[in-house]
């Protein structure tokens, strides 16, 4: 029995899809990445999208707007935002690595060309968002990082949270911070409080939370979007983030007070000198929780000895209160942990490259099943497998429930999952693979998938579903199409959209003559949000919109 | 000053090239001389990396190029790199320019730079310029008066993506008399790309787009530089768009004050053994053949290198070579003549023995038939990795110089980039 004091408080449940209660009835929004805190990437109160209507004939780009920055966060989406002298608007909003929000009229740039609001971080020359060759190096986000973490909103006070970095000058001295914005989403001002300061430190220096890990901001970046999870005895919930970069953590912040409640670091680098990591990224999806607030965490490479070490493992974090002090620890009350771990750790194939998939719950004798892909090779396993994960007995060393079969090089982005009329699917992109569907039941996951794209994608893709409940599934999905060595990229991101049911390609943003659809070039981590008729998605210069046409040249 | 840059079409016939370089091989039997391959330097993570695009060479023998990543705020650099001193073997490397990821200036180079007459440098970035467009600039780098003097940064166009103009610059431009041509990769009336020209002057001088692609089949997202022929005509290529949608050589022809687009051949036809998705610079021969590469297409699907012909409808392609993994696959940038014997310089982005990339010379074949392909460095990745510009040919020594994005110095996501020297 996980050690873990339980409170009979009914909460709302956060960053659920779709609550709204003080919004009218059916106006769904999209508050969270990857749509829920399970991440299924679903929207199932789509009546405007369906498999009939979109084609190129009818369907295409019908706006963009242009920002200053990468957007590498999934945009979010709420209807019917009082923003003040502007009226009321359906918004979406993005946040941007040169650190800024922006919150645009959801509906038509037309109308509404600049943004509704925008908050912008940064006071050049002076604070920057810090370049990707600062710290951690590496620049597998380049060039900036500002921010990361697809931010989360709260209904219930009307406040977007959103994790900022930072190089700050001061003469000669250069801090780096990272800090907690709690926005009003009718006017991107700051709430009262905030922001937080997670952790603000000269050069290399970091913040010490009471454990022999120091967390240091230089190198420390957000990658997971962030996850607002009902937890008893916080009235606003509590927000999860997860960082990487040398040592993976996991921060948790009372949302109502922006205080620090809890932190977990998946690495030491003591144990075994020389060797830390772990980072939390997993595509940007790392980071995930089910109904009952308990929180799963893959991580990348590391050591791993299953007590203060954790590289390439899914653990479960039960936030936990002891009694005796009025304090919260994160406690790893299970796990699962590939019995390759050590020749992944070796060569370099992270678990948590993809991030995980609450499964709805499927019935028989294992109903509450997790879906995690990552990196894969036949280096460490002659089949390369998806991992299929019992979270109420999560197994350990070894202990998966089965193992789906993937392509070669395994996947750095995230499934998707929706139950049609006649059978509940598993929607998932390896690299350098179609898109391909496995069936999932009472009697578990399908080997083998049982249907896939004719297309491949270089790179992987985080899928979305838009559907009517089980019916009118499309599954769409991005396509970053050239060599991922090359940063930035220059070449646009693909829109696809297959039908569910089939994966038969219904759409894509190449079809129509005169380069009609063309969006801006591609960025990782990317989802559609795919809400009232419309999909937006996040490139490196704009948020571009499609939805039914007319569809302007 | 601008000026007028090389135009191959006036070099010698390749006939007469074919014919000349059979002379020196057989005829006087010189003996084959193996070739050096060597870095003359390496990029870092906190100092400067990821260079893009090849190389330029001023009349002293420095280059000069940019690197995506690095510099002072970490958005890029412009650099010199100076040949060693007597009694050295060291090339020095000096940042001209660091990019700022703020303000209107723009960030982020994304092509190798143009050289003009005086030492002046032209090149464009990705990211910044227009306060809400953030599409990418036109800018120019001063050559200082005093020697060791800094350089003046300044921007002669902002893509707004607005009245038609382009946005994401991503080839270099070309320079003839007193005017800049160049392209951008989308934006314009079809959000396709543009080909624009810029006349320096007062108050910004003129700028115009003179084409806006992607109309019904038309060519679509330009991915290479412009060449400019003796009359004054443009061409290049596009990475889709054309008869199969899998990229276009094109032809813009100016008359009175319009210019008139011309699709000269369609990649794709074929399966794709025509070639897919052509990209980099095209190159004239005496006659008025254009030659290029594409990156994918071809026998192995990895590329070819070709060859078109005027005819009298449409132009002719013909083979030149298909890469492949062994001999080095899916070249990234155009190729480079050595007028002393008629053979092309180029590079692939991967492939080779040790599958990260090579520099090739192809060789003309005596009797038709495919070009004979010489690999005069297969990329380590400890020696670079993913050359992704074109080779410059110095046309003093014929040696060759030329850069990696990857490969070389770890720490840089892919490690951080070489520029490397062949002596042929």
């Amino acid at each position: 029995m996980r050690p873990r004091q339980v409170l009979s408080v009914a909460l709302l449940s956060f960053s659920s899809f779709g609550v709204v209660s003080l919004l009218p009835a059916q106006t769904p929004s999209v508050l969270t990445r990857q749509y829920d805190n399970q991440h299924t990437g679903q929207n199932l109160q789509e009546t405007i999208l369906t498999p009939s209507n979109v084609n190129s004939g009818g369907f295409g780009k019908v706006f963009s707007y242009p920002v200053d920055g990468q957007i590498w966060t999934q945009p979010l989406y709420v209807p019917n935002v009082n923003v003040g002298t502007k009226g009321t608007h359906n918004v979406v909003y993005v946040a941007t690595e040169n650190a800024k929000v922006y919150a645009f009229d959801a509906d038509s740039a037309k109308k509404n060309p600049n943004p509704l609001w925008f908050t912008d971080f940064l006071n050049p020359p002076n604070v920057l968002a810090v370049p990707c060759d600062i710290g951690a190096g590496l620049c597998q986000l380049f060039p900036l990082v500002g921010i990361t973490q697809t931010p989360v909103i709260n209904l219930a006070n009307n406040t977007m949270y959103v994790v900022v970095r930072t190089q700050e000058t001061a003469g000669t001295v250069v801090s780096y911070v990272e800090r907690l914005h709690a926005l009003d989403i009718t006017s991107g001002a700051e709430q009262p409080g905030s922001p937080a300061v997670i952790c603000s430190a000269v050069g290399s220096g970091g913040c010490s939370f009471g454990g022999p890990v120091m967390f240091i901001p230089k190198v420390k970046q957000g990658r997971p979007g962030l996850l607002l999870v009902n937890e008893p005895g916080f009235s606003q919930g509590v927000l999860f983030m997860g960082f990487a970069g040398a040592t993976g953590w996991v921060l948790a912040y009372d949302a109502s007070t922006l205080q620090l409640v809890a932190t977990f670091f998946a690495n030491d680098g003591i144990t075994r000198s020389g060797y830390g990591f772990g980072g939390i990224w997993g595509a940007g999806g790392a980071v995930v929780a089910d109904s009952a607030g308990n929180v799963y965490v893959v991580t990348g490479d590391g050591y791993f000895d299953s007590i203060i070490n954790w590289g390439d493992s899914l653990i479960k974090l039960v936030l936990t209160l002891n009694p005796a002090t009025g304090t919260y620890s994160l406690v790893p009350a299970d796990y699962f942990t590939p019995s390759d771990e050590a020749c992944r750790f070796t060569n370099g194939l992270d678990l948590g490259s993809a991030g995980p998939l609450i499964l709805p719950a499927q019935g028989g004798t294992t109903p509450d099943l997790i879906f995690q892909g990552g990196k894969a090779s036949t280096l460490c396993d002659s089949t390369p497998s998806i991992y299929i994960v019992n979270r109420d007995n999560m197994g350990h060393l070894g202990g998966q429930v089965s193992l789906s079969q993937t392509a070669k090089a395994g996947s750095s982005s995230s499934p998707a999952y929706w139950a049609s009329a006649t059978a509940n699917h598993i929607y998932n992109v390896a690299d350098s693979d179609s898109l391909r569907a496995y069936t999932v039941s009472s009697a578990g996951v399908s080997t083998a998938s049982v249907m896939q794209t004719s297309n491949t994608f270089s790179n992987g893709s985080s899928p979305a579903i838009s559907a009517n409940g089980t019916s009118n599934g499309i599954v769409w999905a991005l396509d970053r199409t050239e060599n991922s060595d090359i940063l930035p990229g220059v070449q646009p991101v693909i829109l696809h959209a297959y039908n569910g049911t089939s994966l038969s390609e219904l759409y894509n943003s190449t079809q129509a003559a005169s380069g009609r659809d063309t969006a801006g070039p591609s960025v990782k981590f990317q989802v559609p949000t795919v809400v009232n008729g419309k999909v937006y998605v996040g490139t490196q210069t704009e948020l571009d919109v499609y939805g039914l046409c007319p569809c302007p040249q | 000053m601008l000026r007028w840059v090389p135009n191959l079409s006036k070099t010698f016939g390749r006939l007469t090239l074919v014919f000349f370089f059979f002379f020196v091989a057989f005829a006087l039997s010189i003996p084959a001389r193996a070739q050096t391959a060597s870095t003359i330097y390496s990029f870092a993570l906190h100092d400067s990396f990821w260079p893009e695009g090849g190389l330029v060479e001023d009349a002293s023998g420095n280059l000069y190029g940019t690197t995506v990543g690095g510099g002072t705020y970490g958005t890029g650099t412009a650099y010199q790199l100076s040949p060693p001193v007597k009694g050295s073997t060291t090339w020095t490397k000096t940042v001209l320019y660091s990019f700022q990821p703020w303000g209107s200036t723009g960030h982020t180079p994304s092509s190798e730079l143009t050289i003009d007459s005086s030492g002046n440098l032209y090149g464009v970035t990705w990211s910044g310029g227009d306060g809400r467009c953030h599409c990418g600039v036109l800018y120019e780098l001063i050559h200082p008066a005093t020697s060791g003097a800094p350089w003046t940064h300044l921007v002669l166009h902002a893509f707004t993506n607005t009245n038609n103009d382009g946005r994401l610059p991503n080839a270099p431009v070309v320079l003839s008399s007193n005017t800049i041509y160049g392209v951008t990769q989308q934006g314009g009336l079809y959000d396709s790309g543009i080909v624009y020209r810029l006349i320096p002057g007062k108050n910004g001088g003129t700028y115009s787009v003179i084409y806006s692609f992607g109309a019904n089949n038309d060519a679509s997202g330009p991915n290479g530089p412009l060449l400019l022929d003796s009359a004054g005509s443009l061409y290049g290529v596009t990475s889709l768009g054309g008869a199969f949608n899998a990229g276009a050589v094109y032809k813009l022809a100016q008359n009175g004050g319009s210019w008139t687009e011309s699709i000269l051949f369609s990649f794709g036809g074929g399966s794709g053994s025509s070639g897919i998705t052509p990209v980099g610079n095209l190159l004239f021969d005496s006659p008025g053949n254009l030659y290029g590469v594409t990156e994918f297409g071809g026998t192995s699907q990895l590329g070819v290198a070709y060859e078109l012909s005027p005819a009298s409808s449409s132009w002719t392609q013909n083979i030149l070579f298909n890469f492949s993994k062994p001999v080095g696959s899916s070249p990234l940038a155009g190729m480079t003549w050595n007028p002393s014997n008629g053979s092309l310089y180029g590079t692939t982005s991967a492939g080779a023995s040790h599958t990260h990339g090579s520099v090739f010379q192809l060789t003309p074949p005596v009797f038709g038939g495919l070009w004979t392909e010489t690999l005069l460095q297969q990329f380590t990745f400890t020696n670079g990795g993913l050359p992704s510009g074109r080779v410059l040919r110095d046309p003093t020594t014929g040696y060759l110089y030329g850069t990696t994005y990857n490969g070389g110095v770890s720490g840089c996501d892919g490690n951080c980039g070489v520029d490397y020297q062949i002596i042929p």
